[in-house]
């Protein structure tokens, strides 16, 4: 029996990770209070040819080629201009195997400490999304049993775990996160995977949305994802009355309409990513501006209506609607109380309001609508993995790696899965 | 000078031209469009360096070499590492999965590149029969379509649109964003 639980959630954005004395058998009276997190961009990044090197005591001894960075490395990055991304998960599934290892080993053995030459004493709790082709989850034991060789592991729908983190055993969790939206329904701390829905939008989608419209119609910015990225996070907002405010943007001098400064890197410790232009700031014309008027509301719009960008499903709220109406009645009033935002981009300012306005109209009006957000919503499926390290209330499935090794990944699917059959 | 018999002189023997550049573009075209727009929605870089990122030859970083007490020296050469990752992609054996016979690394380790598979070609490589009753399949939780009609915004400037371009179906609101439309995204062009 390991003593030693890791905690991963392997986000498409950031991994948030955790490490924790297991202690699954005797729960403690006092939950110990959670360490706070370790988040990292889960990517892989090559800094671009004319980009300022990072300060070579930030990446500690190292031989591999230069301007290559991982995980938290791309934090410390002083200029991030051009910089390429390496993404290991696509729609929310890893696609790219070497770079998810890479990923991990840094945070493993760098952020985590964890001796990566004999982790038999550690066990690892990691999340993977629901929907994953059986590729994918092959691909998944491979990497835990064999790359790393963990001595158990337990893969849980990160849903199930967001509903542990806010303390409510039955929950539907909206997860809108950096590669897709997803409602799932959670009863007595377990996931109704049929009923669940997933919207296919995220965060990255929304930056690219972002930057495609600001390269078309003032800067070209393509290649700066990462810069888009900030600006998307600092000036973009959920409109509660978006035909309105559109209205409002279209006149030339309105409340809506803000400025942004794009980084400099010629200048002297010019800010890696820009800000946003203040009323009282002093310009001297030498700077890049970005004007952001109606984009600011109009990308994080088509997640409430993805047929803005083509996309033919429904959006946001409905999600959360159809994923409960296909759930037993007699659950609908219980699930209606109890809906539970995580996720990234529930950071936008109004996101909380909109989805509440945007839900009550389509429920029967006999249920309560009680929706919840956390203070960091990013962090929601974060503690309760940190809980289910700590005590025994969160249902996990651990495969050890002995069965992985005798039986191969068709023993650890079965066993997996063998008790979901009654589901359908 | 001979004209054909039985049937009535057409105004002229040769084909029109100027169709291609006038023709509405057709239901599939425009679907393909949209499917191709939102796919790169899902990109980390743009297009060209997609696909340079996208190739593992870029990425040999090992993350074995990466710790301070590693062994100087010995680093596989990038020939090595793309005449190893090619022959890995070759190795597959049944059920779609990798050979399990492929070669360990130098360090005892297995080449976990050889998983590596987009999403889509994981799921059309998958069949009902081999996933596990209880294991969910991706399309069967995807959003179903929405109740409400879709709303007509500028293609160019994101405000309310009132026109649609006549050959690929894109909104726009006004004459100088219609010119636009049609001098740079207009799907005659691209279709």
């Amino acid at each position: 029996m390991p003593s030693v639980g890791v905690f991963l959630d392997n986000g498409g954005g950031l991994i948030k990770a955790c490490q924790l004395p297991l202690s699954r058998t005797t729960a403690s009276p006092s939950p110990p209070p959670l360490p706070a997190s370790l988040t990292v961009p889960n990517a892989l990044g090559r800094l671009s040819k004319h980009a300022l090197p990072p300060p070579p005591e930030l990446l500690g001894k190292s031989r591999r080629p230069a301007g290559m960075l991982v995980g938290g490395e791309l934090l410390v990055a002083p200029d991030v201009t051009g910089m390429v991304l390496r993404r290991p998960v696509d729609r929310g599934v890893v696609a790219l195997w070497d770079a998810q290892r890479d990923v991990w080993a840094s945070v493993f053995s760098k952020q985590l400490g964890i001796d990566l030459d004999n982790p038999v004493d550690t066990a690892l709790i990691v999340t993977e999304p629901l929907g994953l082709p059986v590729h994918m989850r092959r691909a998944m034991d491979e990497l835990v049993f064999e790359e790393f060789g963990f001595a158990e592991c337990a893969p849980v729908c990160p849903q199930r775990l967001a509903a542990a983190g806010a303390r409510r055993p039955t929950a539907l969790i909206l997860d809108s996160g950096f590669s897709a939206t997803s409602a799932v329904p959670v009863v007595d701390g377990v996931e109704l995977a049929l009923c669940a829905r997933r919207l296919s939008l995220g965060g990255k989608a929304l930056t690219n949305i972002l930057k495609e419209t600001v390269s078309f119609r003032s800067v070209n910015l393509m290649d700066e994802g990462v810069v888009v990225e900030a600006v998307k996070e600092r000036l973009c907002y959920v409109s509660l009355d978006y035909h309105e405010e559109l209205a409002q943007c279209k006149k030339g001098e309105n409340r809506i309409r803000r400025e942004y400064v794009l980084p400099d890197m010629s200048r002297i410790g010019g800010d890696r990513l820009g800000h946003v232009l203040t009323e009282d700031e002093e310009t001297d014309g030498t700077e890049q501006i970005l004007p952001m008027n109606n984009e600011r509301i109009s990308v994080p719009e088509i997640l409430f209506n993805p047929s803005d960008v083509g996309l033919q499903q429904a959006g946001l709220a409905e999600i959360i609607f159809q994923a409960i109406q296909a759930c037993p009645e007699d659950l609908h009033a219980q699930l209606y109380a109890n809906v539970v935002l995580t996720g990234g981009n529930c950071k936008f300012g109004n996101f909380y309001q909109r989805v509440v306005q945007e839900l009550r109209p389509l429920v029967r009006d006999n249920y309560d609508v009680c929706v919840n957000m956390g203070d960091d919503p990013v962090l929601t499926t974060y503690q309760g993995g940190a809980r289910a390290l700590s005590d025994d209330h969160v249902p996990l499935n651990f495969v050890t790696k002995a069965l992985y090794e005798e039986n191969g990944s068709d023993a650890v699917l079965r066993q997996l899965y063998k008790d979901s059959d009654n589901d359908r | 000078m001979k004209l054909p018999t039985g049937t009535r002189p057409t105004r002229t023997a040769r084909k029109r031209k100027v169709a291609s550049r006038v023709r509405q573009v057709d239901a599939t075209a425009l679907a393909a469009a949209r499917r191709r727009r939102l796919d790169a929605l899902e990109n980390d870089n743009h297009a060209a360096e997609q696909e340079t990122a996208a190739l593992a030859g870029e990425d040999e970083y090992d993350p074995d070499a990466d710790s301070d007490d590693a062994l100087v020296g010995g680093r596989a050469s990038k020939k090595r590492v793309a005449k190893r990752a090619r022959s890995s992609r070759g190795a597959r054996g049944a059920r779609g999965a990798p050979a399990r016979s492929a070669k360990p690394k130098r360090n005892g380790k297995r080449n976990i590149q050889r998983w590596n598979k987009t999403l889509a070609q994981a799921l059309e490589e998958e069949t009902p029969a081999s996933r596990p009753g209880g294991m969910v399949a991706y399309d069967e939780i995807e959003a179903r379509r929405s109740q409400r009609p879709s709303r007509p915004f500028c293609s160019v400037c994101g405000f309310r649109a009132a026109y649609t371009c006549t050959r690929c179906l894109v909104r726009f609101c006004s004459v100088p964003c219609g010119n636009l439309h049609n001098e740079t995204r207009c799907l005659k062009f691209t279709a």
